[in-house]
């Protein structure tokens, strides 16, 4: 990992603020405080405070249906909490329209998903190219830093391949690149590992360490238990739409 | 997808299921049915009525085959009744008594009406000619009248008079109680039987149908032999459907290009627009095809789940696309006939075509692609349509991703190639409706302007008559001397009509002699020019054709034993195959002494028309002044064409809605992500809009001049069955504003049905979707 992909890492958001909280530089960047969730008669989320601050790896776990993934929901804008607050880099994610929401996202996270969700009709390097075109960054630089992103990442000779024709790290891979483009203060994993074999898990996991040792600020969601001791710092513990449990890791190997 | 258990009824249960679990799919298709189904309807209507309108009202009416007229004093009632047995004869109604008289608005008002009289008890007397009451009732009692008009004609005689009595020399004053419509043509009005011993019929009619009545020839053989044993002077006459007929085709002709250049638009655009729902429907169903054959399903259940999923909206739609249908087309078609005499019944044939038809074609669209995807491994069905294929313009989108286009909007231009053959068929329905905008707004603006060329809209404000004799008062120039000095006034012409004799005709030919400022009353001219200077005559085309004239050519007109010749200078818009206008000069000539009947007048720019015609009024009460009011005699086809129009660019807004919605639901996670990344609200109704706005720009391009083609097509047509020429000048009708207004239509249309499902799809949730594989 060089300094292209560290560019990404760290402190800087692609407007170039800060990445560190209005509050203070040593302030969590992120914030839940007594967040609730509902969904209909459910509580998917009861009352979660979770602060992280720059630089940390958390990984939340727990039991299919606990809300870790609509916690993560909450920090990506993608949802709004019942009650509560949500901040992150100090803004109120609760009180951002739908076009704030889709800003913050453009420009503060970067998003990696379980299936990729990576668009079929476009080769990797126009699929990673396009987070930083939708901000108008012309085609040609944009595809410039993708291809740089790409080549960090190993796999520049796939430039030109479609999703259909890559293997499962292959796309896992484009898609961190594509989270990166922006060059987000905060990176976001919902289940990085989950549709991966165990080779092409591994991979991922190295990757997201060594952004995370290159200061980046990670959040992901997992179920299992090795990418959490690999590449977390924190580990919290969801169950019931609570935080039953954290705890500081010690990465394994 | 809900578990469906493999049991007895899993085709049902599946279908059910889907209907269920897609139920704004089901809407959207049930709703593009029953507009399609409408479309079809008014479409094929519009075709079978082109093809009959004349027998369809004849028919409807029990039409006679003969009218014939019969000497009162050379046979009596009871011989005529006989002839109803006659051989050949298969229904016949009278005899009635008749008589021809001449009938004026109330006294001294209006023009005189030479009119035949038949006193008959009922409106359905007898087998023939049942005759189409339309307004008011029929007259019970001496002192009562019912006129002979096409529904919805404004009775004949100056307009804004009162027109509710009927008087004629020697006659008792008559109360217009209702109006009626015989379409043999069997009177001109009708009384009570009771009041025709008043009137001393002069002649008897007998109404007769027979068994072979095809030809003229026959026609009048039937004739013969039913009158066989009459005596020989009893037959004063008789009138022949075939020339009923041919009247009302030569004014119906016009409207039929119309009718069916419109039909066939119409069910084109319904047929494309279910091919292009339904399969659009399936084939976005390919991955749940693929499921239900992991789990047990056998190719042909699965078709029979997709047949019977669409079969829901479908006879749903058509079940109300059908009857809606039959309520716009109907009174549209009665309304554009009527005026004309004819009727165009939506034929019941019509409403089975499309009853059976419509769910049918939605049926076989169906099966098609689930038979396709049927054939499929489940894999394969399951990935269709997700992984990119070779030619699906992925290099297209390669291009647009580089260029430097805004991303949302590249994107969106290369949403199209994505799905190639449903882009096409939207294409293909926003084509047809900006093929029908063009079309139909040259129509309008070019019948509009012939019309106006033929009525002088404009030009004429007044029309200045006189009726009969006139005791006191201004004569005829004095009037126009006192009209000439009125305020306001502009111009005058004169006009005397007189029958002549024309050296090679031997028909009386009417002429209409114009003086004064005739060349400022709007007089349109083809060809050659208008009246300038003495011994000079303007024919309508219908006229030259007729006698195979052409300008230059002198005709001899004799009239009162003196002759003139006069040179023809030019070819009129409009006008009868018997008459043609001349100087005044050559009227002095032929009739020395005489005065000018009538006057059109012109009102100075600006004018108040009201008090203009107040002061022409009170120069003389004996002239009678009426404000130039032509009505619309192209009001039939105004009406296809708006209904039309609005109906049909419906219908393709709609398909393009459907496409967008199925396009947007088949993208959910591609949006889901790209939302993600930070694309905005605005930015994904951007990239739709313009996935869309590309086919109406496209749809634009090809449609004007499609349009315009139909138009050039259809105009020629016009002026053959009217046996007119028409100037170019009323031809170029599409300006280049107009031009591009209607270029743009197309993306109108598009834009109109991406917009609601381009900010549905802006506005859904992610969080879900992008869980999901």
């Amino acid at each position: 990992m060089t300094a292209t992909a560290a560019d990404s890492a760290g402190t800087t958001g692609s407007a170039g603020t800060t990445g560190s909280s209005a509050s203070g530089s040593t302030g969590p960047i992120v914030r839940l405080d007594n967040v609730r969730k509902e969904y209909g008669d459910t509580a998917a989320l009861d009352g979660v405070t979770l602060h992280i601050r720059q630089g940390e790896a958390v990984a939340v776990m727990g039991p299919s249906g606990c809300g870790k993934s609509t916690l993560l929901n909450l920090v990506a804008g993608l949802d709004r909490p019942s009650s509560g607050q949500v901040l992150v880099h100090g803004e109120d994610l609760g009180a951002l329209t739908e076009t704030g929401l889709a800003l913050f996202r453009r420009h503060r996270i970067g998003m990696i998903f379980q299936f990729f969700n990576l668009i079929d009709d476009l080769p990797a390097l126009d699929n990673v190219a396009l987070a930083a075109q939708l901000a108008g960054v012309p085609a040609g630089q944009a595809r410039r830093r993708a291809l740089e992103l790409l080549g960090e990442l190993g796999i520049a000779g796939r430039k030109n391949t479609y999703p259909a024709q890559l293997s499962g790290g292959e796309r896992q891979r484009v898609a961190v690149a594509r989270a990166l483009m922006n060059r987000p203060a905060l990176l976001l994993a919902d289940e990085p590992t989950g549709a991966l074999d165990s080779r092409s898990g591994e991979q991922v996991m190295d990757l997201l360490i060594d952004l995370n040792q290159l200061g980046q600020t990670l959040l992901m969601v997992t179920h299992d238990p090795r990418l959490a001791t690999r590449c977390a710092s924190r580990l919290v513990e969801v169950a019931d739409g609570r935080i039953v449990a954290e705890r500081a890791v010690e990465r394994t190997a | 997808m809900s578990a469906v258990r493999v049991t007895k009824g899993p085709v049902w249960r599946a279908s059910r299921a889907a209907v269920k679990r897609r139920k704004v799919q089901t809407f959207v298709i049930g709703l593009v049915v029953a507009l399609s189904a409408m479309s079809a309807v008014l479409g094929l209507g519009l075709l079978q009525a082109s093809t009959g309108p004349f027998e369809q009202a004849f028919g409807q009416q029990n039409g006679a085959h003969a009218v014939a007229s019969f000497d009162t004093a050379e046979v009596s009632e009871r011989q005529l009744a006989a002839t109803a047995h006659a051989a050949g004869v298969t229904a016949a109604s009278g005899p009635f008594q008749a008589l021809g008289v001449s009938m004026q608005t109330g006294p001294d008002q209006g023009d005189t009406i030479q009119m035949t009289v038949v006193g008959r008890p009922q409106p359905g007397a007898g087998d023939v000619d049942q005759v189409r009451l339309w307004k008011g009732r029929w007259p019970s009692a001496p002192g009562e009248i019912v006129l002979d008009e096409p529904v919805g004609r404004p009775l004949p005689g100056p307009p804004g008079r009162d027109a509710s009595t009927l008087t004629g020399p020697g006659l008792p004053a008559f109360t217009i109680v209702g109006y009626a419509y015989s379409v043999s043509e069997t009177a001109d009005a009708w009384v009570a039987p009771s009041q025709m011993a008043a009137l001393h019929p002069d002649h008897l009619e007998m109404l007769y149908r027979f068994s072979s009545a095809g030809t003229d020839a026959a026609v009048k053989t039937d004739v013969a032999k039913a009158t066989a044993g009459l005596p020989a002077e009893a037959l004063t006459g008789f009138q022949s459907w075939r020339t009923t007929r041919a009247e009302m085709l030569a004014k119906l002709e016009s409207l039929l290009p119309i009718m069916f250049s419109f039909g066939v638009l119409a069910v084109s655009v319904a047929v494309l627009i279910v091919l292009n729902v339904v399969s659009g429907a399936v084939v976005s169903g390919y991955k749940d095809i693929g499921i239900y054959k992991t789990i047990g399903f056998t190719p042909r259940q699965v078709v029979r789940v997709y047949v019977a999923t669409m079969a829901v909206p479908a006879i749903a739609g058509t079940v109300v696309g059908l009857p809606l249908g039959i309520a716009v087309g109907q009174p549209m078609m009665d309304k554009a006939f009527d005026s004309l005499g004819g009727q165009a019944q939506i034929s019941p044939l019509v409403d089975v075509a499309c009853l059976i038809g419509v769910p049918l074609l939605v049926a076989l669209t169906a099966y098609l692609p689930a038979r396709r995807a049927a054939g499929m491994s489940a894999i394969a069905a399951i990935s269709a349509g997700s992984a990119p294929k070779r030619g699906r313009g992925l290099k297209v989108q390669r291009k647009l991703a580089g260029s430097r286009l805004p991303r949302s909007v590249s994107m969106g231009l290369g949403l199209p190639f994505a799905r190639p053959a449903r882009s096409a068929l939207t294409l293909a329905a926003v084509i047809l409706g900006v093929t029908t905008v063009v079309f139909a707004n040259g129509l309008a603006r070019g019948m509009t302007g012939v019309s106006a060329a033929s009525d002088r809209i404009g030009a004429v404000t007044y029309d200045v008559s006189t009726y009969g004799a006139r005791p006191s008062g201004l004569d005829a120039d004095a009037m126009e001397r006192a009209m000439r000095a009125t305020p306001g006034v502009a111009a005058v012409s004169a006009q005397a009509y007189d029958m002549v004799g024309v050296a090679g005709m031997t028909i009386p030919i009417g002429v209409e002699y114009e003086g004064g400022d005739s060349a400022r009353m709007g007089w349109t001219i083809v060809k050659g020019h208008w009246l300038s200077g003495p011994n000079q005559a303007v024919a309508p085309a219908r006229f030259l054709n007729r006698h195979h004239l052409a300008l230059g050519q002198t005709l001899t007109i004799e009239e009162n034993g003196r002759t003139a010749r006069v040179v023809i200078v030019g070819e009129g818009v409009t006008g009868g195959d018997s008459m043609f206008e001349a100087d005044w000069s050559t009227f002095q000539q032929l009739a020395p002494g005489q005065k000018a009947q009538s006057f059109e007048v012109r009102a100075a720019a600006g004018a108040d028309r009201q008090a203009l015609a107040a002061r022409l009024r009170a120069l003389d009460p004996g002239w009678h002044v009426a404000v130039r009011d032509p009505g619309d005699p192209n009001e039939g086809m105004r009406i296809i064409s708006a209904v039309m129009t609005v109906v049909l660019s419906l219908v393709a807004a709609l398909g393009v809605f459907n496409t967008v919605l199925l396009n947007t639901r088949e993208r959910r996670r591609d949006l889901g992500m790209l939302k993600s990344v930070g694309m905005t609200p605005r930015q994904v109704v951007a990239m739709v809009v313009t996935s869309m706005g590309v086919l109406g720009l496209l749809g634009g391009i090809v449609g004007l001049p499609l349009g315009y083609g139909l138009f050039r097509l259809v105009v020629p047509l016009i002026e053959h069955a009217q046996g007119i020429d028409l100037p170019a000048s009323l031809l170029h009708v599409y300006s280049a504003p107009l031009l591009a207004w209607m270029f743009l239509a197309g993306v109108g249309i598009a834009v109109l049905g991406a917009l609601v499902p381009a900010r549905s799809a802006a506005r859904s949730s992610i969080s879900e979707v992008l869980r999901s594989e």
